[in-house]
């Protein structure tokens, strides 16, 4: 009988990029949900396979360890898109705060 | 005022001087690096190799032409591939991400030839293909979405 809930693995694969990513999670979801689903849905079928002697339990702990590689991957991903966006914040800011000194000192050039 | 409050003082107005010079050289934060066209263009070329290979060897699963004997070549040139662009992306500022991904796909394909080796002359069968191909389609478009999001919207 297969042991694996697809929905249980992809709430302990939120919960660990939520870990990771903390106040970013809401901007991450609409790349990493699917992404998670469909890692869920490839450890299943690992399962599945398994149970069915179609693969060895050496295939399957190979597998299970090429698939833990591409979820980092992916955390890899979703860690960066969050340094990235607080790097656009932080440069809109910026330019904001150009905006104003320059005109200050073109005031100040005029003046 | 005291020592402790003098000490505040100083370091606002040098935080304050600080930002005014990045403001007024115009300068901008960059904690990522840039979008390179090589390595998106190379990581794209290497998923088309490496999903018509793992095809390829599933049709020709249990026969000689599937082995992984008849097949080291692939595993060689996908490595080195992934080699060269790993010391690509090393050598560009604030790209760790990148070169860690990359370390990850060199680790899947060097397990994908475990695999396939171990097979024998079973070879790569559908049932050990396809969660091959899934994960290893999972971790491509990680690895390309990453690059695209350094374009920064550009």
């Amino acid at each position: 009988m297969a042991k694996l809930d697809p929905k249980d693995l992809v709430a302990q694969m939120v919960g660990a990029a939520v870990g990771v990513l903390k106040g970013q999670w809401a901007k991450a979801k609409e790349y990493a949900q699917p992404e998670f689903e469909k890692l869920a849905a490839i450890a299943v079928d690992i399962e599945t396979r398994k149970l069915a002697d179609r693969i060895t339990e050496d295939e399957a702990r190979i597998l299970v360890k090429m698939e833990k590689n591409a979820f980092d991957t992916v955390v890899l991903t979703l860690k960066d898109e969050g340094v990235i966006a607080a790097e656009a914040a932080i440069n809109a800011a910026l330019s904001v705060a150009a905006g104003i000194v320059n005109t200050a000192l073109g005031w100040h050039l005029l003046g | 005022m005291n020592e402790a409050a003098h000490a505040r003082v100083r370091r606002r107005a040098w935080t304050v001087a600080s930002l005014l010079c990045l403001v007024m050289m115009g300068c901008a934060v960059h904690f990522v690096s840039d979008y390179d066209e090589v390595t998106d263009r190379t990581i794209t070329e290497l998923q088309v190799q490496t999903e018509a290979f793992v095809l390829k060897m599933a049709d020709a699963a249990g026969t000689p032409a599937g082995t992984y004997d008849s097949n080291m070549v692939f595993y060689t040139e996908a490595k080195a591939t992934i080699l060269t662009m790993e010391s690509r992306a090393a050598a560009m500022p604030k790209n760790q991400t990148t070169v860690d991904q990359l370390k990850k796909l060199a680790e899947n394909i060097d397990l994908m030839a475990e695999l396939h080796q171990k097979a024998g002359d079973k070879g790569l069968t559908v049932d050990l293909a396809g969660p091959v191909r899934d994960i290893l389609d999972v971790q491509f478009r990680a690895i390309m979405k990453h690059e695209m999001d350094k374009k920064r919207g550009k």
